[in-house]
């Protein structure tokens, strides 16, 4: 194993060098891209902290997507790809169309977007309105 | 997109040179150019600021505003020119148009010069400007109105008075056309998105009719493309999205989160409420359609989210390798949320 800092604490040392020191020092266009970079830097340190836990949740949602919109006694594929792939096809296909359906689905796709969101932009859940 | 281009044109003195001989030949009196300096320049517009000194009119403050490669124009600056000055001649507030010129050679790509607007343009600086002045919200709820009165303006210029060359949505209309264009976002994706998917299914079943009469549409009026100044709205700006369209589409554009920077509780620009823009649309003569309201709505969310999602792509095929394009993948989930809650059962 690597001696610590863990990944995610020297990502969290890069976004505050990028932040801190190196922004201010530039201008223009170049500014920027460092902002972009230093945002992704803090993004995937958080996705290396709550990714597994986000990912393991979209697995279960995404399988009780599939039980409310399969057709039939079908298994749900096994891998989350494959398991993704299928029930946007379902969705795609109309199979939460009834207003019900369309409810229990909508719950649980809220569920799965709420925990990319605590990863990619915190709080921004936190307007519910249109 | 800014870095593309920037250095394929040039603002020396030179480009002001050529453009006050060019100027003194089309108003055949001795024109000068003065400070001309480029305000932006993306990959499909290059945008600069100058005086214009002319023995007749006096001093000019110009807007100048090319086409760096006539191959990339979403519209030719002729039309686009012509575009603007019908939407002024209906009461829209549109920077004037005082010539084009469609001959690359001059200053290599096609421009047009139009009236130099002072005002804030930068979202944030926009809200900011808007709520120092008047933070009571009244300044704002009018930018709204005056945005709504804008828009109406715009949908009621009769069809022959459109200029030609716009492109019309091809298929049965503006409907069906922005659906075949999402269903082939979707299949394009790199990983599949459910949310996306629920969405464009949505879309599909509620489907409104295709607009009686499809209109001269702006596609892009929002916080970031009007002028602001301390009394109001003073023009739109980037017409080059101009189009046949239908109706709503623009007014639903206006409402959009991602034009609200933070101020979530105003739906326009983060300006002023979606009633203080639909009052006014409908004061003005236009027919808001709620219904249809909502499905571009919701069609610019998934539409724009899907977009994202091809940013990303366009970075990873190499078509296009920006960490702005490439950061666009994790903007995905926002319009995916915002997709969602305005599809809450």
């Amino acid at each position: 194993m690597q001696h610590p800092p863990s990944a995610s604490q020297l990502l969290t040392a890069v976004a505050e060098l990028l932040n801190d020191e190196i922004l201010p020092a530039l201008s223009g266009p170049v500014q920027h891209k460092a902002r972009v970079a230093a945002s992704l830097v803090s993004i995937i340190e958080r996705e290396i902290r709550l990714g597994p836990d986000a990912q393991s949740e979209e697995h279960r949602l995404l399988g009780e997507i599939f039980d409310l919109t399969a057709s039939g006694t079908a298994n749900p594929p096994e891998d989350l790809d494959s398991l993704r792939l299928t029930v946007a096809t379902h969705l795609r296909n109309g199979a939460a169309s009834e207003p019900e359906v369309h409810a229990q689905v909508w719950e649980r796709l809220m569920q799965i977007v709420r925990a990319d969101l605590s990863i990619a932009k915190p709080g921004y859940d936190s307007w519910d309105g249109v | 997109m800014s870095e593309t281009s920037n250095t394929s044109v040039s603002t020396s003195a030179s480009m002001g040179d050529r453009l006050g001989s060019w100027l003194s030949e089309m108003r055949g009196r001795p024109v000068t150019v003065h400070g001309l300096e480029a305000v932006s320049a993306g990959a499909r517009r290059f945008n600069a600021l100058c005086e214009v000194r002319d023995p007749e009119i006096g001093s000019q403050q110009i807007a100048l505003t090319m086409i760096p490669s006539a191959s990339i124009q979403l519209l030719d600056v002729a039309t686009e020119a012509a575009v603007r000055t019908v939407a002024q001649q209906a009461g829209v507030m549109v920077p004037a148009v005082y010539e084009v010129c469609t001959d690359e050679s001059v200053l290599g790509g096609p421009f047009f010069l139009s009236a130099a607007i002072t005002g804030e343009t930068v979202p944030r600086r926009v809200l900011r400007l808007v709520q120092s002045t008047d933070p009571s919200g009244a300044l704002g709820q009018k930018i709204a109105g005056q945005i709504g009165t804008a828009i109406a303006q715009l949908h009621a210029i009769p069809p022959d008075q459109i200029p030609p060359g716009l492109v019309t949505p091809p298929g049965a209309g503006p409907i069906d056309a922005a659906m075949t264009g999402v269903e082939n976002q979707l299949i394009e994706l790199l990983a599949p998105s459910p949310i996306f998917s629920f969405g464009v299914s949505w879309l599909e079943r509620n489907a409104p009719s295709e607009p009686e009469v499809a209109c001269l549409v702006h596609s892009d009026i929002r916080n970031g493309n009007i002028i602001v100044g301390p009394d109001g709205l003073r023009a739109i700006l980037d017409w080059e999205g101009s189009r046949i369209g239908d109706p709503m589409e623009d007014t639903a554009w206006t409402c959009q989160r991602m034009w609200r920077f933070r101020e979530d509780h105003l739906a326009v620009g983060g300006l002023g409420d979606a009633a203080s823009m639909s009052d006014a649309y409908i004061a003005a003569g236009g027919h808001f359609d709620e219904d249809r309201f909502r499905w571009w709505r919701i069609m610019g969310t998934v539409r724009w989210g899907l977009s994202m999602a091809g940013q990303s792509r366009a970075h990873l095929d190499g078509s296009f390798p920006s960490i702005v394009m490439a950061a666009s993948g994790r903007r995905v989930a926002e319009l995916e949320y915002d997709a969602l809650c305005l599809l809450h059962p």
